[in-house]
């Protein structure tokens, strides 16, 4: 059941940046691209071919090819279906799913380095950096999950607790999910950190990094973007949605249903804010990490 | 004499690092004469002998010899090249910290014979080890030795050297105490707190290092102090009912030493690659490299492969390691004690945090030394340096990889098969993803369009007609961010030289950073400057004048002669 | 009702931190507003329906005054006084930002640590009440020492007494409701005359920097020593 599931979120993956830019073409009052854009997008760039700067080495060559395969893998390990322990979804699933994306970064950033342009050296040098405060954010939520389900397995954090749980924890639930949703908006480089319609590469950050990518190698990363944007977005929902009576089909339903929200939730965003200073993001990440830590302290008290 | 498993585990990286080096040495002292390469050499095999001695010696003072003649020893392997006046500096700092740490041994081991007294030996034992280890404050020692050593002697020294100081905590914690309930809970939070502390600062203080060598002796303070915080947390769940946690203390102490073998084979790795690009590009300074994985193949990528290894992510043996102290700390937090909850919690925090940084470290000190072109001439023209530093890499990062299985295996055994579905579930994610990274790149050979060739072209960069090395982000460019973000810790200095004269026709302008390792600057060094006034005054007793000196006699006589009718 | 007060009060704890990194004036007013209007809302929140059944009028009635007076007239008095004097919107501040984020943070686990010793416990729908309550306070005595305005710290001067609002409204239903009456008469009184008071300050010196008033004393003093001097030599 749960491969089904997987195929089915792998190809629904590239719809996930086409509501967000559709729901903030609506805001703007355009008609925007259609949905399924970055199918075409994809299936185009498949065509091309890959030239590639004469100063870059191996790294550069594979780098996409690890970005996409280790996003692939985290979504495989993702319980898309199951609620509650399940055997291949044990605690390692819950810390190798953040550093397999970790993994992917590593050489998205070496690859950007590779080919030793100052502006994909910008990009990375923000990535890394942006991440890098992230990950206290993540992990203090996901030990919030631990407390709440008393369960260490993936598939237990994600909605291991019966519906009650809404009622008495409900200020730190809305506290982890707030921060898990800035965690998700700094890691899917949304604005307020980045802009990704922006033209201009001083304040790019994962479009500046790729920018000597192309054919092949740029559907890999578009591609691998949108996986990642959906798995994230499928964690937070999978997280507030408690352990129901419901079969994995309606599971499953209900996690794509809610991935789509926040996607329509994202565009929201981007459509009401403006990406912020450089210099002012770190501070809404802190605050984040203040509100996963706060959760964790309402939830003992 | 037969071994117990401590000892085994303690020798192997010695042993191992051993060959690596003398086999490195070789290829590290090539051009330089027989001579050199054999007093080097007789110099590390001392080293080593000592520190065998340290792991077999089975008494009190067999041990004290041992280590103090492991400390000499690799004191002349830290002076090496003593006709630099820093390496002269270096080695002084290091016999210094050396003789210290012996020192509170000594305390330790008197004031261990005492059951009351305990818990000060404990705390001597920490400061007396913690010296070697490199516990914040006492690393002051190791980013000053560290690159002042040839490198495969650093090798060995943060591989295998290092870690025996833990060795000797553990000697010194009852072996028997990890199960039983009597190890106070301050013992394991002393450790936790020394760990996260020394973690998180070791590993910002690397990211900002613009020596490769000194930011390879940081990371070694961090992963130490990651091995701190798993020992910590295992003894804070060992000090409650042993049968209830026995499952995180389990975990932890089996990440802890597992992750004694992965640093030693990955940091002695990276430490000997370190020295093949110091050989390559005469400098260690990553501003003034760039570019060398053109140049030199190998090293570049059994470099990176280390450092993927040592910053944590799958699918080597350093993310093994890490996960089991990661998954131990997650089962502290579901084991509803309040106290080892808490540890638990310190320790999955510091460890995201620590992690995550690492990458970001390892990332600069990759892209800065060996990706994007040459920002000097000298790494324009470097080169491969002989094959003999390319072996003992080789063989290093084999083991590392070896250690992927061996860490699976070492966790069933050690938990009793509970463990089995994490670890397992964990490095099978990181083979598919390895396995799957192949198959991607298989098939893009068959997406793109027949016929053509890929097109090798200069680094667009948006369109810059003429990119030289001068624009590419260097290695203190990379973490300025991140550097400015901690600089309340850091307190990075900055030397610029700024535009001058007409602003339409400019003239160069430079900015450098350093970053000093606070603890010296801040504290030990203030702390000498008044320990040598305090001695400066005392100097007015040995004035060399005979009256003064008599005088000192009378009045001593008479301040014992009193003392003794008081009593 | 135990949600909504949960909610309610995790916007204080919300609000403090958000306070303590804005550099804004006109978003810290509207944060304090806010606040206010929480304050308001809290007694009714607060209160067991479905065992004391419906309040007398008199709790009513603080949940409106505080309302009105915590989340409009104060609000509105500070922005006009802000508007009319023509302060420079941006904070200016001792602690920075960041600083002050992490010291309000620290408040905040420092109050949750304390609240069990104090028995917050021991009453019903305390046990989260009184460590917001007293982090509320923390936060408000700090922006007081920490900012330079003297509209800030009229602002710190508010969050204080919201704080000491929600102590009330957490732990004295009944009889507290007099005395929260009463300091809110004070804070009202107080903020009314700083009000002026800045009003008066920016008209004479054209700047609202609490810094630059400590040396209207040193002036002061400097010319009594003077004079004190010219009189010896006499």
């Amino acid at each position: 059941m749960n491969i089904v599931a997987l195929i089915a979120a792998l190809v629904a993956a590239p719809l996930m940046p086409g509501i967000v830019n559709k729901v903030k073409a609506l805001f703007a009052g355009r008609r925007g691209p259609g949905l399924f854009r970055l199918y075409f997008d994809i299936a185009k760039l498949m065509r091309k071919s890959c030239p590639r700067s004469a100063t870059s080495t191996w790294i550069f060559d594979i780098a996409p090819a690890v970005g996409l395969a280790s996003t692939v893998v985290a979504a495989a390990i993702f319980p898309w279906t199951a609620s509650g322990d399940a055997g291949l979804f044990t605690t390692a699933s819950a810390i190798t799913f953040f550093y397999l994306m970790g993994l992917g970064r590593f050489f998205t950033v070496l690859g950007a380095l590779d080919t030793g342009s100052a502006f994909e050296g910008m990009g990375a040098s923000r990535e890394a950096f942006y991440s890098a405060l992230v990950e206290p954010v993540v992990f203090t939520i996901l030990g919030f999950l631990v407390l709440l389900t008393n369960t260490t397995s993936l598939s237990g954090m994600l909605g291991g607790y019966d519906a009650s749980a809404w009622s008495r924890h409900s200020i730190s639930l809305i506290f982890a999910a707030t921060a898990f949703f800035v965690a998700l908006l700094s890691e899917c480089c949304r604005v307020p950190f980045d802009d990704p319609e922006t033209h201009l590469e001083l304040t790019m950050i994962h479009e500046a990094m790729v920018l000597d990518n192309s054919g092949p190698d740029l559907a890999f990363i578009h591609y691998a973007a949108a996986l990642k944007f959906e798995l994230l977005a499928a964690f937070l929902v999978a997280a507030l949605l408690p352990e129901t009576a419901l079969g994995p089909a309606a599971r499953f339903g209900i996690v794509m249903a809610g991935a789509v929200a926040v996607a329509i939730a994202v565009g929201v965003v981007e459509s009401v804010i403006a990406r912020m200073r450089f210099l002012k993001t770190p501070q809404v990440i802190t605050g984040a990490f203040m509100l996963a830590a706060l959760s964790v302290i309402l939830y003992v008290m | 004499m037969s071994l117990d498993p401590i000892q085994t585990l303690f020798l192997v990286p010695v042993a191992v690092l051993g060959v690596a080096a003398f086999t490195s040495a070789f290829g590290y002292f090539s051009g330089e004469g027989v001579r050199t390469v054999s007093r080097f050499q007789f110099r590390l095999a001392l080293t080593i002998a000592s520190m065998a001695g340290v792991v077999l010696s089975r008494g009190k003072l067999q041990f004290l010899l041992a280590w103090e003649a492991m400390g000499l020893a690799s004191a002349a392997l830290v002076a090496f090249e003593a006709h630099e006046r820093h390496v002269r500096n270096a080695t002084w700092t290091y016999l210094l910290a050396c003789h210290a740490g012996a020192s509170a041994l000594m305390v330790a081991g008197v004031l261990m014979e005492s059951e009351s007294t305990m818990l000060a030996a404990f705390f001597a034992a920490v400061v007396g080890f913690g010296l070697k280890i490199g516990f914040p404050p006492f690393h002051v020692w190791l980013p000053e030795a560290h690159p002042a050593a040839p490198s495969p002697a650093s090798a060995v020294m943060s591989g295998a050297m290092i870690p025996l100081g833990f060795y000797g905590l553990l000697r010194f914690i009852p072996f028997t105490a990890w199960s039983a309930t009597d190890v106070p809970p301050s013992c394991g939070w002393t450790l936790l707190a020394l760990g996260a502390v020394g973690a998180l600062g070791g590993i910002m203080f690397a990211m900002a290092q613009s020596n490769l060598k000194r930011l390879l002796a940081f990371s070694s303070v961090e992963n130490m102090g990651v091995i701190s915080m798993a020992l910590g947390l295992a003894l804070v769940s060992g000090g409650k009912d042993a049968y209830a946690f026995g499952d995180v203390r389990s975990l932890a102490l089996t990440g802890a030493l597992l992750h004694i073998l992965n640093h030693a084979f990955l940091k002695g790795a990276l430490f000997i690659g370190a020295g093949a690009v110091l050989r390559g590009a005469k400098t260690l300074d990553q501003d003034k490299m760039g570019g060398l994985m053109r140049r030199m193949p190998l090293t570049g990528s059994l470099f990176t492969i280390n450092a993927l290894g040592l910053a944590g992510l799958p699918p080597l043996n350093g993310f093994l390691g890490e996960l089991l102290i990661y998954v131990g700390a997650f089962y502290a937090l579901k084991s509803g004690d309040g106290a080892i909850a808490l540890a638990g919690f310190t320790v999955i925090a510091a460890l995201s945090l620590t992690g995550a940084l690492a990458a970001l470290a390892y990332c600069k000190a990759i892209g800065a030394v060996f990706l994007g072109e040459p920002r000097s001439e000298d790494a324009a023209n470097a080169a491969e340096p002989p094959r003999s530093m390319f072996a003992a890499q080789l063989g290093l990062t084999v083991l590392s990889v070896a250690m992927v299985p061996f860490c699976i295996i070492a966790a069933h055994r050690a938990t009793q098969g509970d463990a089995d579905g994490v670890i397992i579930t964990a490095a099978a994610a990181g083979t598919a993803t390895v396995a799957l990274t192949l198959a991607l790149l298989f098939a893009r050979r068959f997406i793109a369009p027949r016929g053509s060739s890929k097109p090798v072209l200069p680094t667009w960069d948006c369109g810059y007609a003429e990119p030289t090395a001068r624009m590419a982000y260097t290695a203190t460019a990379f973490t300025q961010p991140a550097a400015d973000f901690f600089r309340n810790l850091l307190r990075p200095r900055r030397h610029v030289i700024a535009f001058k004269g007409n602003p339409s026709a400019p003239t160069d302008a430079a900015i450098a950073v350093e970053t000093d390792d606070v603890a010296l600057t801040g504290l030990w060094r203030p702390f000498f400057t008044a320990v040598a006034r305090v001695f400066q005054r005392a100097h007015l007793l040995q004035g060399g004048s005979l009256h003064l000196y008599i005088l000192i006699i009378l009045v001593s006589v008479v301040a014992l002669l009193v003392a003794a009718f008081v009593k | 009702m135990r949600e909504f007060s949960e909610i309610l009060l995790a916007s204080f704890l919300l609000t403090d931190i958000i306070l303590a990194g804005t550099g804004r004036l006109r978003q810290a007013i509207r944060l304090v507003a806010l606040q206010g209007w929480a304050v308001g809302l809290l007694p009714l929140v607060m209160w067991n329906w479905t065992e004391s059944g419906v309040p007398g009028i008199s709790v009513f009635a603080v949940a409106a005054v505080n309302a009105l007076i915590k989340g409009c007239a104060l609000p509105w008095l500070l922005s006009y006084t802000v508007r009319k004097v023509d302060a420079r919107p941006e904070l200016e501040p001792l602690v920075g930002f960041r600083a002050s984020r992490i010291v309000v943070f620290a408040f905040a686990v420092a109050s949750f640590a304390a609240a069990r010793p104090l028995g917050a416990s021991a009453i019903p729908g305390a046990e989260l009440a009184i460590p917001v309550a007293l982090a509320t306070m923390g936060t408000g005595l700090f922006l007081v020492c920490a900012r330079r305005k003297a509209v800030t710290q009229v602002l710190g001067f508010i969050v204080f007494e919201n704080g000491i609002a929600a102590f009330g409204s957490g732990i004295m239903m009944e009889i507290g409701i007099i005395v929260e009456l009463g300091i809110l008469l004070d804070v009202f009184v107080l903020v009314f005359l700083l009000g002026i008071a800045i009003f008066q300050i920016s008209r004479t010196f054209s700047s609202l920097d609490t810094d630059q008033l400590s040396t209207l004393g040193d002036v002061h003093l400097m010319h009594i020593r003077k004079s004190g001097e010219t009189g010896g030599r006499k």
